[in-house]
C-alpha cells in the first residue's frame, strides 16, 4: 500500500548512543563512520536522529554513503539549518517525507559531515527500514540533494511590513533533471513568535508563479528546522526554482534557507489511479464510492514504466438509495420457430363479495392442472389481436399498453355478466397474457408474462362472439373511477391545520425538489479578459478592443494607403501631428461588415496613415479588393490620432468594384471635442458610438447556484462599423457548469439588464468567450443577474396564527412545504434574515431555537408533515400583513400591534426533499432519483401524509416484482452524467395542480427521455443513448417478414428551431426562456421550423437545461423517420423498449440502404396469431447515417 | 512511479497573516469556543495539516497535554474532522513552545466546498493563555497521488492525559510496557507519536508494540533527541504504520541514555478503513 506500511522503523545504532560523527574544516566532510556494517536486508533510510556537539546558526550536511570502508560512495547528502545546540527544546528527529533507498542487502552504510564552520552535532542515529512494505520510498538513481548546497547560500530578508512578501530569491536556476521536492530546512526568528509563510515559486525572475505555500510558526533557539511539503512536489528538469517569505511581524533579520529535494523524480505522474469501474455486486446498488487504498505494482525493474493495479479497496461512503428495484424478467424466451401458446388469465369481480372469478382462455384446449397456470385453458380464444406497448411520445405523453382479442359466446358466459347485477362489472376484469414455447408448455415450464391489464371494453357482436380490449394495469394508477388523478394530492384544509386563513382553504400544498434556491455559490467568480490577439477591454469609445471576428462572408480589403491631393478642405493645423489614419472594411450582400483592413487601433503604425503638408487638401483611400467573395460595399474610414489610439469619425461607402474613396474634409480636433460635425468629407456619414454596454460573468456550479459578478467591464459599438464583442474569461472556478455573462447599460449594473448570455463550461480551456454581435444572437433574457433573494414567495402560504405550547407565544407561521426540507433559509424584502433572530422574532427549521419548541426539524399537524416557518414581533406582523393579516382579526393574539407599518415580502431559499423525511437527510439532488420519488411519494404510486417515506409497492399477488425498475431510471441517469459530464440535477416547486399524465410528460421533457413499460409490466424510461450497442439484429429476409417493412417520415417532429423554458422563478412564476437552433438545417430546408416551447419544470441549471435542448434539436433537426418491420417469428420480442438493434435491408435509406443501421425500439407488438413481432424504431444517430 | 507526488499548489488558512487565536478556558480538557479559521472553503479541499503558537509557558513552567479541533459547519453546527495531539512542557522561556507546523502525510479529505472551517482547543491545564491557530491545505481536484481519507484524525487517548514510560533501570535498558489501548477498538494507522514532558535532555528510543501485556511484538522503534522542554513534541511518521489490527491492545516501552528517564506518550491515529 503506496505511503503506508506494516515494516517497523528500526534504529542504528540500537540501544545505544549514537556513532560519534566530526565535521571537517570549512565545507570539507570529515572522515566516513561506519553506522551499519552489513545490511541484513534491502534497506531504506528513514531519517536521522542528531545528539551532542557546540553550533549556532549554522548549515550542517551529512553525506550517506554506500561501500566498504575506503571505496564509499554517496547516495545523497542531508542538508540541515542547525539553531543552537545549547537549546534544551524540541524533539529532534529528522524523519524524510520520502525515504532514502535503493540499498540492497549485505551493504556497509556510513556516513560523514561537513560544515561552514566545521562544527556540528556530536553523535548520529539514523531511522531505517528493512525491506520495506511501502513503494513510497526512492531508488538508487534517485539522490537525496539541497540547492544551495556546500559553500552556496541563499538568504531571504523579511519584509519590515507584517505580511508583505519578501523579494523572491533564486534557489535553482534550471533543474538539470526532474526534481521531487520535500521541502526546505531553514533559518528561524530569535526574538519574536509569529507564524512565517514561505512560497515556492517557477518561473523566470520577476514573473514567478506560486507553486506551492509552506507555513510553519517560530521556534526561537531549537537545534534543526525543517518545513515539509505535504508530500513530494515534482518539478520538471528545465524549470527555475525560486521563493519568498512573509511573517507577522517587522523583524527583517535575514533568514538563510535551503531546498531539499531528489533528483530523477519524474514529474509525469504515470500511475496515478485516475478512473476505477466499480461493479456493484450486491442486490442493493450503491451510489457512490471512495477508493480508499490502491496498491500499484511496478512491473519494470526500472521505473518510470508500466504499472499494474494489484489491490483496490472501494469503500462505500453513501447509504442505499431510497428505493431500489431491478428490471424483472419476464420469462423464458419465445423467440424460435417452434410453436408458441398463448392464454389470457381473467380474473372478474363479483359486486359485494371478496371472492373473485377466474378463468383461462386460449385459442386452443390445454389441458392443464389446476395448479398450473390457472389450470386448463378453454379453448375459446377466435382470435388474438396485437399486444401493443409503447414509449412515450415527443411530447412526453404517454399511452397505456393494450391487448386486443375475440372469444367465442356461444354458451354465453359474458353475456350472461352484463346481465347479472352482481357480475355485470366485466370492465374491470384483470387479464394477464402468456405465452410459452410447446415444448416448454408440455413440461410445464415457466411462460413468458405479456401483458397484465384491466378490461378497457367488451363488445358482444353479432355472430355471438365477443370483442374484448385491455388497457395496462398501470394505468390504473393514474386514475380514479375514470378521474385523471392529480399531483398534488393534498389540499390545505382545515381539518387538518386548523386556524388556517380562508384564502390557504383547497390550495395545493406545496412539493419542492432540489435546491429552489437563488443563493450564491460562494466560489470565487471568473476573471473577464480580453484577448492579446484581438485586444481587451477598453474604457472610453475606442473601437479597438474586445472584439470577435466579424461575421461576414467577405474577407477584409489588403493593400491600403492613404494619400494627399489637392482641392479639398483638410487643414493640416486642425489634425495631431498634421497625420491622418484610415482603415477599409468589405461589406457584404445582406450587410455584414468585415474586419478591418487593419486590425488594432492602438498600434498607430501599423495603420495606413498621410502626413499633410499644407491646408485645402484632401485625402483618398486606396485599396485591393480581397480574395472570396466580392464585396458588395466597401466602407474607407478616416480619423487622427490622440492619446495613443487611433479615432475614427467619418466613412465614405462605395460599391463593390471602387477601389478608391477621397474625403475633401475632416472634423478637427475641437470640432469633435464639440460634437461639431460639420465639417465632414462630402457623401461621408459619421461614426456614431450610440451604444455603450458593460459585460460581468458569473459562474455557474454544477447545484445550479450561481457566483456572484465579476467585476463589469465596458465595451463600445460604434455605428455603422459594429463589431462582434468577444467577452472572455478566465480563472472559471473548479466545479462550474456553465458562464453566464449579463449585459448592463451602466457601470454601476443597475438593472434592468440589456439581456445576458450562457455557455456550457466544461473545463479549461473550452470555452473562453461568449460573442455578442448587438444582434441578439444567442443573447437571452428572464435570468436576472445573480442575487440571493429567496426563491419562493411564502406570501400566498400564510398559515395563520399558532400558539406555540413551548414558549406560550402566538406566532405567525407559513407553510413552506409538505413534507420536511432539508434547509430553509428566509429573506426579507429579498435581504436575508439575520440568524441572530433566531428564536426572538423568527423560527425555522435547522436552528436551535426551533429544536427547542418542536423537537425537529418540522411540524406535524393532524397527521400531516409540513415544513413550516414562524415569526411574532412588529417584522412577522408585517411579514403576515402582506399575506392579509390585519392586527385587529386576531382576536386573542397579544403579539399584534395596533400598527403593522409597511409590510414586508417574505421569501425563501429551500433545499426540498431529503432521504430521511425528517429533514435531518441527503438532499435528493439527482433529477432521475427525484422523478423516482414523486412517483413513490407524490405521483401515481402514493400520496405521502407523514412519518417515513412510503415504499415503492410491488405487483403481488398477480406477479411478485416492482411496479417501477429503477435500474432503469439509474440507467439514465448514469448515461445522462457521462453525456453531460456531471449529474444532473432537479429543483422545482410543485404547487399548481396538473394531472400525472400531465406531471409524467413534464419529467419526460426535463429528462429528456421517454417513458414505457417493460415486458414485465414494469415502468421504465429510455435515455436516447448515443453510446448504446444493438441489443440484436434484424437482417432482410432472414429475420425482417417480406412487405412489412414502412419507412415513415415524422414531418411533424421536425424541428430546427426549439424555445424552451425552465428555471422558473417561484416568486413571479417567470420563466429563463431560451432558443435553439440549426442555422444548417434552417438553411438548408428554407423555412425556422419551431416546435411548441419545451418547459423543462425540474431544471434550474442554464447548462443542463442548454445540454438536454442540443441533443433533442439533434434528434429533430432533420426530418426524423420511423421504420416499422414485422419479425418473421417471435424473436422480436427479445428486445425491449429503448433497446438499441440493428437493422439491414435492401429498402433502407441511403446508396446501398441499411446495414446494421442502428435504431432505437419505439413500439412493440406481439402478433399471436400469426407468430410475429412488429417493431417500430427510429434511427439512433439522425441524420440517417451508421455513426454520430 | 510508485512514489506518492502531491502536484498541487498547498494553501494556507488564515492566508499571509496572523494565525487566529483561541483562548482555552480554565477547565482541564474542557472545549474552548471554535474560532473561524477559513469562512468558506473555495472549492472541496484536503486538509494537509495545522501551525500553531502559544506563549504559555513564557512566564510560568507548563506541562501539559492539548488537542485542537478542526472542524466544519455553520456556528454552532460545528463537526470535527481532525483532532491534532501536542504537548506543551516548557520551562520559562518566552520563546519555546508547542510551535509548529504538522504536515499530514494522509490529508483529510473532508472539506466540502463553501464550508466554514473553525478550531477549538482543550487541554489538560488552567492556563488561559492563548494559542494561535493556522491550517493547510489543498484544493480538489487533486492531481496528485496523495493519499487521503475521510475519516476523522484522533488522539490516543482522546481528551485525557498521556500514558507514562519509564525507560529501565540502567542506560539503554528498555523499561516495562505501558499500555495505550486495550484489546479494542478498530484498527489503526498510526500517524505521529507525541513525546511529552521528557525528564531528561537525552536520547530515547520508544518502541511500540501490540499484543497482550508480557506478549507484545514491537511494531515499530523511534528515536529522538529531546531537552528537558521537548516542545514540539510530535513525531510525524511520514509513511504511518499501518499494522495495528482490531481489537488488539497497544502499548509502549522506552529506554534512554539516562536511566529511568521518563515520557508521556500520546498518539496520532486514523481508523480504518481508510
Amino acid at each position: 500500500v503506496s505511503v503506508r506500511t506494516t515494516t517497523p522503523l528500526k534504529v542504528a545504532p540500537s540501544a545505544a548512543a549514537g556513532v560519534a560523527i566530526t565535521a571537517g574544516s570549512a565545507w570539507a566532510f570529515g572522515s566516513w563512520v561506519q553506522i551499519l556494517a552489513s545490511t541484513a536486508a534491502p534497506t531504506a533510510i528513514a531519517g536521522v536522529q542528531i545528539s551532542g556537539g557546540t553550533y549556532s546558526a549554522i548549515f550542517w550536511e551529512l553525506d550517506l554513503g554506500i561501500g566498504a570502508a575506503g571505496a564509499e560512495s554517496s547516495i545523497g547528502t542531508l542538508r540541515l539549518y542547525l539553531g543552537n545546540s545549547g537549546s534544551t527544546n524540541g524533539t529532534i528527529t529528522v524523519l524524510l517525507p520520502l525515504p532514502l533507498g535503493g540499498i540492497s542487502a549485505g551493504v556497509r552504510v556510513a556516513v560523514r559531515a561537513r560544515s561552514s564552520a566545521g562544527a556540528g552535532p556530536a553523535t548520529v542515529a539514523l531511522q531505517y527500514y528493512e525491506s520495506l512494505s511501502s513503494d513510497h520510498v526512492t531508488t538508487a538513481s534517485q539522490v537525496l540533494s539541497s540547492a544551495p548546497s556546500g559553500s552556496g547560500t541563499a538568504s531571504l530578508t523579511p519584509s519590515a511590513t507584517p505580511w508583505a512578501n519578501s523579494a523572491w530569491v533564486e534557489l535553482v536556476a534550471s533543474a538539470a533533471a526532474d526534481l521531487g521536492l520535500l521541502g526546505v530546512t531553514h533559518h528561524v526568528l530569535a526574538t519574536t513568535a509569529t507564524h512565517v509563510e514561505f512560497d515556492l515559486g517557477t518561473g523566470a525572475a520577476g514573473s514567478e508563479t506560486v507553486l506551492t505555500t509552506l507555513r510553519h510558526s517560530t521556534f526561537n533557539s531549537n537545534r534543526v528546522l525543517c518545513t515539509w511539503l505535504p508530500g513530494v512536489y515534482p518539478i520538471a528538469a528545465g524549470t527555475r526554482l525560486a521563493i519568498r517569505m512573509r511573517k507577522g511581524d517587522t523583524a527583517t533579520t535575514a533568514h538563510p534557507v535551503a531546498l531539499l529535494y531528489y533528483t530523477g523524480v519524474s514529474s509525469v505522474i504515470e500511475s496515478r489511479v485516475s478512473q476505477v469501474t466499480v461493479e456493484t455486486l450486491s442486490p442493493v446498488p450503491t451510489i457512490e464510492s471512495r477508493v480508499s487504498q490502491a496498491t500499484v505494482e511496478t512491473l519494470s525493474p526500472v521505473p518510470p514504466g508500466p504499472a499494474r493495479l494489484t489491490q483496490l479497496v472501494v469503500e462505500t461512503l453513501s447509504k442505499p438509495p431510497l428505493y431500489s428495484c431491478a428490471t424483472a424478467d419476464a420469462g423464458p424466451s419465445i423467440c424460435g420457430a417452434e410453436p408458441v401458446l398463448t392464454w389470457i388469465e381473467q380474473t372478474y369481480t363479483r359486486v359485494g363479495s371478496p371472492t373473485s372469478d377466474a378463468r383461462v382462455v386460449s385459442d386452443a384446449p390445454l389441458n392443464h392442472p389446476s395448479g398450473y397456470y390457472g389450470g386448463p385453458k378453454a379453448p375459446r380464444v377466435l382470435g388474438f389481436g396485437g399486444i401493443t406497448r409503447a414509449l412515450s411520445d415527443v411530447q412526453g405523453q404517454w399511452t397505456a399498453a393494450t391487448m386486443r382479442w375475440r372469444e367465442a359466446e356461444i354458451d354465453r358466459i359474458v353475456r350472461r355478466r352484463f346481465a347479472d347485477p352482481a357480475t355485470y362489472p366485466v370492465v374491470n376484469a384483470v387479464d394477464v397474457c402468456r405465452m410459452i414455447r410447446e415444448s416448454d408448455w408440455r413440461d410445464q415450464g415457466e411462460a413468458r408474462l405479456m401483458f397484465m391489464g384491466h378490461r378497457l371494453q367488451a363488445q358482444p357482436a353479432e355472430d355471438l362472439s365477443i370483442e374484448h380490449e385491455s388497457g395496462d394495469l398501470l394505468a390504473r394508477d393514474l386514475e380514479n373511477a375514470g378521474q385523471e388523478l392529480e399531483s398534488p394530492r393534498r389540499l390545505f384544509s382545515a381539518n387538518y391545520t386548523p386556524g388556517i386563513p380562508t384564502d390557504l382553504l383547497g390550495v395545493p400544498e406545496p412539493i419542492i425538489y432540489g435546491r429552489a434556491s437563488d443563493a450564491l455559490s460562494t466560489a470565487t467568480p471568473p476573471s473577464m479578459w480580453g484577448s492579446t490577439s484581438l485586444g481587451g477591454f477598453m474604457t472610453g469609445p475606442y473601437a479597438d478592443f474586445g472584439w470577435a471576428p466579424m461575421p461576414c462572408d467577405c474577407l477584409p480589403p489588403t493593400g491600403v494607403s492613404v494619400t494627399e491631393g489637392a482641392g479639398g478642405s483638410i487643414d493640416v493645423a486642425n489634425h495631431p501631428a498634421g497625420t491622418l489614419y484610415a482603415i477599409v472594411t468589405s461589406v457584404d450582400a445582406t450587410g455584414r461588415e468585415s474586419d478591418p483592413s487593419t486590425y488594432s487601433q492602438r498600434d498607430m503604425t501599423a495603420v495606413p496613415s498621410l502626413i499633410l503638408t499644407g491646408s485645402g487638401k484632401t485625402a483618398t483611400v486606396t485599396w485591393t479588393a480581397p480574395g472570396g467573395t466580392a464585396p458588395t460595399y466597401y466602407r474607407a474610414y478616416l480619423g487622427h490620432a490622440f492619446s495613443g489610439v487611433v479615432h475614427y469619425y467619418q466613412f465614405l461607402q462605395v460599391a463593390g468594384g471602387v477601389l478608391t474613396a477621397t474625403f475633401d474634409n475632416a472634423p478637427s480636433v475641437e470640432d469633435v471635442a464639440l460634437e461639431d460635425y460639420s465639417h465632414l468629407a462630402t457623401g461621408a456619414a459619421r461614426i456614431s458610438y450610440g451604444v455603450f454596454a458593460y459585460y460581468a460573468a458569473a459562474a455557474q456550479m454544477s447545484d445550479g447556484s450561481w457566483t456572484a459578478l465579476a467585476s463589469p467591464m465596458g465595451i463600445g459599438l460604434a455605428n455603422p462599423y459594429r463589431r462582434t464583442a468577444r467577452i472572455e474569461f478566465i480563472n472559471v472556478p473548479v466545479g462550474a457548469v456553465a458562464v453566464g455573462v449579463w449585459k448592463f447599460p451602466e457601470p454601476t449594473l443597475n438593472r434592468p439588464t440589456l439581456g445576458h448570455f450562457v455557455v456550457a463550461y466544461t473545463g479549461s480551456p473550452l470555452p473562453t468567450y461568449v460573442d455578442d454581435d448587438w444582434l441578439g444572437t444567442n443573447q437571452l433574457t428572464g435570468l436576472d443577474p445573480p442575487q440571493a433573494r429567496g426563491l419562493i414567495d411564502l406570501t400566498a402560504l400564510y398559515g395563520g396564527q399558532e400558539l406555540v405550547a413551548a414558549d406560550g407565544q402566538y406566532w405567525h407561521r407559513w407553510f413552506v412545504a409538505s413534507h420536511a426540507c432539508a434547509s430553509v433559509t428566509l429573506y426579507l424584502d429579498g435581504v436575508e434574515l439575520d440568524p441572530t433572530t433566531a428564536g426572538v422574532d423568527w423560527l425555522w427549521p435547522g436552528t436551535s431555537a426551533y429544536a427547542d419548541r418542536f423537537g425537529q426539524l418540522y411540524r406535524d399537524f393532524n397527521g400531516r408533515r409540513y415544513c413550516v416557518v414562524y415569526a411574532r414581533g412588529p417584522n412577522g406582523d408585517r411579514a403576515a400583513s402582506s399575506s392579509g393579516y390585519e392586527a385587529d382579526a386576531g382576536a386573542g393574539s397579544p403579539s399584534s400591534p395596533s400598527d403593522l407599518g409597511e409590510a414586508i415580502v417574505l421569501t425563501a431559499n429551500v433545499e426540498g426533499i431529503e432521504d430521511a423525511a425528517d429533514g435531518t437527510g441527503t438532499l435528493i439532488e439527482d433529477l432521475f432519483e427525484q422523478e423516482i420519488h414523486w412517483w413513490v411519494n407524490w405521483g401515481p404510486f402514493g400520496d405521502y401524509q407523514s412519518g417515513a417515506w412510503l415504499a415503492l409497492p410491488d405487483w403481488t399477488p398477480i406477479e411478485d416484482h416492482c411496479k417501477l425498475s429503477t435500474d432503469s431510471w439509474r440507467a439514465a441517469s448514469a448515461a445522462a452524467r457521462t453525456a453531460f459530464g456531471a449529474t444532473i440535477t432537479g429543483a422545482a416547486v410543485i404547487r399548481d395542480r396538473a394531472s400525472m399524465r400531465d406531471w409524467i410528460a413534464r419529467w419526460r421533457l426535463s429528462t429528456d427521455t421517454r417513458l414505457g413499460i417493460n415486458a414485465a409490466g414494469q415502468w421504465i424510461i429510455a435515455w436516447h443513448d448515443l453510446a448504446a450497442s444493438p441489443v440484436a439484429g434484424f437482417t432482410e429476409i432472414r429475420h425482417v417478414q417480406a412487405g412489412s417493412v414502412q419507412l415513415e417520415p415524422l414531418h411533424d417532429e421536425h424541428w430546427t428551431v426549439i424555445p424552451y423554458r425552465f428555471a422558473e422563478n417561484a416568486r413571479d412564476s417567470t420563466w429563463q426562456e431560451g432558443e435553439l437552433e440549426d442555422l444548417d438545417q434552417t438553411a438548408a430546408y428554407g423555412e425556422r421550423r419551431v416546435a411548441a416551447v419545451r418547459d423543462l419544470f425540474f431544471i434550474r441549471s442554464a447548462a443542463a437545461a442548454a445540454f438536454l435542448i442540443a441533443r433533442m434539436l439533434a434528434r429533430h433537426a432533420t426530418v426524423p423517420w420511423r421504420a416499422t418491420f414485422e419479425t418473421i417469428d417471435l424473436c422480436g420480442t427479445n428486445v425491449d423498449l429503448g433497446d438499441v438493434i440493428s437493422l439491414t435491408g435492401s429498402w433502407g435509406l441511403g446508396l446501398e440502404g441499411w446495414v446494421t443501421f442502428p435504431l432505437v425500439v419505439e413500439r412493440i407488438v406481439v402478433l399471436p396469431d400469426v407468430q410475429r413481432t412488429q417493431l417500430a424504431a427510429r434511427p439512433q444517430f439522425p441524420p440517417q447515417t451508421t455513426s454520430p | 512511479v510508485p512514489i506518492t507526488l502531491v502536484a498541487d499548489r498547498q494553501y494556507t488558512a488564515p492566508s499571509a497573516a496572523d494565525g487566529v487565536s483561541i483562548t482555552p478556558v480554565s477547565t482541564a480538557w474542557t472545549n474552548s469556543a471554535y474560532v473561524t479559521v477559513l469562512a468558506a472553503t473555495p472549492s472541496a479541499c484536503v486538509l494537509t495539516g495545522l501551525v500553531v503558537h502559544t506563549a504559555d509557558g513564557a512566564s510560568s513552567t507548563v506541562s501539559y497535554d492539548a488537542e485542537i479541533d478542526i472542524a466544519t459547519g455553520t456556528a454552532g453546527a460545528e463537526v470535527v474532522i481532525a483532532t491534532f495531539r501536542l504537548y506543551n512542557r516548557r520551562i520559562v522561556n518566552a520563546q519555546w513552545g508547542p510551535q509548529t507546523g504538522l504536515l499530514l502525510p494522509i490529508g483529510i479529505d473532508n472539506l466540502a466546498a463553501g464550508v466554514r472551517v473553525a478550531a477549538r482547543l482543550r487541554k489538560n491545564s488552567t492556563s488561559t493563555t492563548a494559542w494561535t491557530v493556522a491550517i493547510t491545505y489543498l484544493q480538489k481536484p487533486l492531481t496528485g497521488t496523495y493519499l487521503t481519507t475521510a475519516n476523522v484524525l484522533k488522539a490516543l487517548p482522546p481528551a485525557a492525559a498521556g500514558v507514562t514510560v519509564t525507560a529501565g533501570g540502567s542506560a539503554w535498558a528498555s523499561g516495562s510496557w505501558a499500555q495505550l489501548r486495550t484489546a479494542s477498538g478498530a484498527a489503526l494507522v498510526i500517524v505521529g507519536v507525541v513525546f511529552g514532558a521528557p525528564s531528561a535532555g537525552a536520547e530515547y528510543e520508544l518502541d511500540l508494540g501490540t499484543g497482550a501485556a508480557s506478549s507484545e511484538t514491537v511494531i515499530t522503534t523511534l528515536r529522538c533527541t529531546t531537552g528537558t522542554s521537548a516542545a514540539p513534541a510530535v513525531v510525524l511518521l511520514q509513511l504511518p504504520l499501518d499494522n495495528v489490527a482490531a481489537s488488539i491492545r497497544l502499548a509502549a516501552r522506552l529506554r534512554c541514555s539516562t536511566a529511568s528517564a521518563t515520557l508521556i506518550v500520546s498518539l496520532l491515529v486514523l481508523e480504518l478503513p481508510l
